[in-house]
């Protein structure tokens, strides 16, 4: 989750029920970066275009956290209408949208969000017009990973046939799944962990070193207009600041041919593993953080399903 | 004799500026032309009370009003305060002080209240860029507009301000907002 927050990554939870994954996602914005003022201003914009300023309110200095139900339309997902209003994605601009239980989801719905988590604008189209929306937003999705909701948990009560698993996992179709940098396996908390008194980290410390990473990103890209940090780069900018050792090199080509990855993982991988340098301070990137960025891409191993 | 008063439409997430053209000629009736939607097509019933309680009255002449471009769906309730500044200026009810200078846009109760509307940062944000000189709009949304620095941002509660200030040039409170020492307080 740090490194997600940190470079603005898309990432997915799966898990059984109850280990933890929308509590997870709600905590969120509790470690993500504080906005700059240009952020900011872009998102009181949208905000402002549907009303939601509240009277006397001003700038929206949070970042906007969206969550909508899964029974969701499409046009009310991206926008549109016949005088087009911004979308759940627009408003979530500069923030997270998190879609809880995404195998829920129509499959129309989650289809029409590919084009913009590319290319983090949308560009609705009517007979007489054309608007362009910003949609530069953080995906954060859940799921189970099958209809019972357990898989491979040898304590789970009822398991579904591998034709369900097989049937409810495709819900998500390839092209999606590949445009998530991040994927996590959340495992339920064993009971010593839950009723242990001693406390994890305190979510200012991991705020502070998302921050720190944030800083370097924006000096990063101070030129340009569009990009604020990691996972927005485009392809001329990851072969500019993310090069390569040998080592790391062959790492890379040894997992994508077993793997069988895409060039956009191989983009993304790329990304997520800058991220991982930035937080570790390093000016370079290592093999360690490549082999760490592939590791975070289990959906896209054969072997998962079993 | 004819008038000019600016509004402002909201595309997407960018203003344009509509020109509201207001004619009064001799005989009868009353056309609004420029693809106005439903909402904006009830506004003659909302500025007619609205005036009548505050002493002021629709000529019983011919008008013809214009939102230009012409071409361009106009849709929403904001355009009431214009519409009636309109009236008011092409009818002579009111002397108007350089009404062309500022974006004028809000939704009018039947007592004359002045009802808050949408997208006003983005219609802000466009005055500047066009040069007008203020923006007059209701009393809730002056502080997203005050976010623009360099514009003069008038928030009204009631029509009779706004009449009061082109007619006997009264002043209007100016919100002013400092958007970066906010931003650092709520950040």
């Amino acid at each position: 989750m740090e490194i997600a927050a940190a470079g603005g990554h898309n990432i997915i939870l799966i898990g059984p029920p109850g280990a933890g994954k929308t509590m997870l996602a709600k905590r969120l914005p509790s470690i993500l970066p504080p906005m700059t003022l240009h952020e900011a201003l872009e998102t009181t914009k949208i905000h402002s275009v549907v009303g939601r300023i509240g009277a006397q309110k001003g700038l929206i200095a949070q970042r906007p956290f969206r969550s909508p139900h899964h029974t969701i339309s499409n046009v009310a997902l991206v926008g549109g209408g016949s005088y087009p209003q911004p979308g759940q994605i627009s408003l979530s601009h500069n923030g997270v949208l998190f879609l809880d239980e995404l195998p829920e989801f129509k499959r129309e719905v989650l289809e029409v969000m590919r084009q913009p988590l590319e290319d983090r604008e949308v560009m609705i189209s009517r007979a007489k017009f054309t608007v362009t929306n910003p949609s530069s937003f953080m995906l954060v999705a859940s799921m189970n990973p099958s209809p019972s909701g357990y898989f491979n948990d040898p304590n789970a009560p009822l398991m579904s046939s591998a034709t369900e698993m097989q049937r409810y996992l495709g819900k998500i179709s390839g092209p999606l799944l590949d445009r998530i940098d991040i994927h996590i396996e959340v495992t339920p908390v064993p009971f010593e962990k839950l009723s242990d008194d001693r406390k994890g980290e305190h979510s200012v410390e991991i705020r502070k070193r998302v921050t720190k990473a944030r800083e370097l990103q924006t000096k990063r890209f101070i030129d340009s207009e569009v990009v604020h940090y990691n996972a927005q780069m485009n392809t001329k900018q990851i072969r500019k600041y993310c090069k390569l050792d040998t080592a790391s090199i062959q790492l890379l080509k040894t997992a994508m041919e077993r793997l069988n990855l895409s060039a956009r993982a191989y983009d993304r991988i790329l990304k997520v593993a800058r991220t991982i340098a930035d937080l570790e301070g390093t000016l370079s990137i290592e093999s360690a953080h490549i082999s760490e960025a592939i590791q975070y891409r289990s959906l896209d191993r054969e072997g998962w399903l079993g | 004799m004819l008038k000019k008063i600016y509004g402002s439409a909201v595309f997407g997430v960018e203003a344009h500026t509509i020109t509201i053209e207001v004619n009064v000629d001799k005989g009868i009736g009353y056309h609004l032309v420029g693809l106005p939607d439903n909402a904006i097509k009830e506004s003659n019933f909302r500025i007619a009370a609205a005036l009548q309680n505050n002493g002021y009255k629709i000529p019983g002449k011919k008008l013809i009003i214009n939102m230009s471009p012409a071409d361009m769906r106009k849709e929403g309730s904001a355009y009431d305060l214009p519409l009636a500044m309109g009236i008011l200026t092409a009818s002579n009810q009111i002397k108007e002080t350089n009404i062309e200078r500022y974006i004028i846009m809000g939704e009018l109760s039947l007592d004359g209240t002045v009802q808050p509307i949408k997208g006003a940062l983005p219609i802000a944000i466009k005055a500047l860029e066009e040069g007008f000189e203020g923006f007059i709009l209701p009393n809730e949304n002056a502080t997203e507009a005050a976010i623009v620095s360099g514009l003069k941002v008038y928030g009204v509660k009631h029509i009779s301000e706004v009449i009061d200030y082109f007619d006997k040039n009264t002043e209007i409170e100016q919100t002013i907002v400092d958007t970066r020492a906010e931003f650092q307080k709520k950040s």
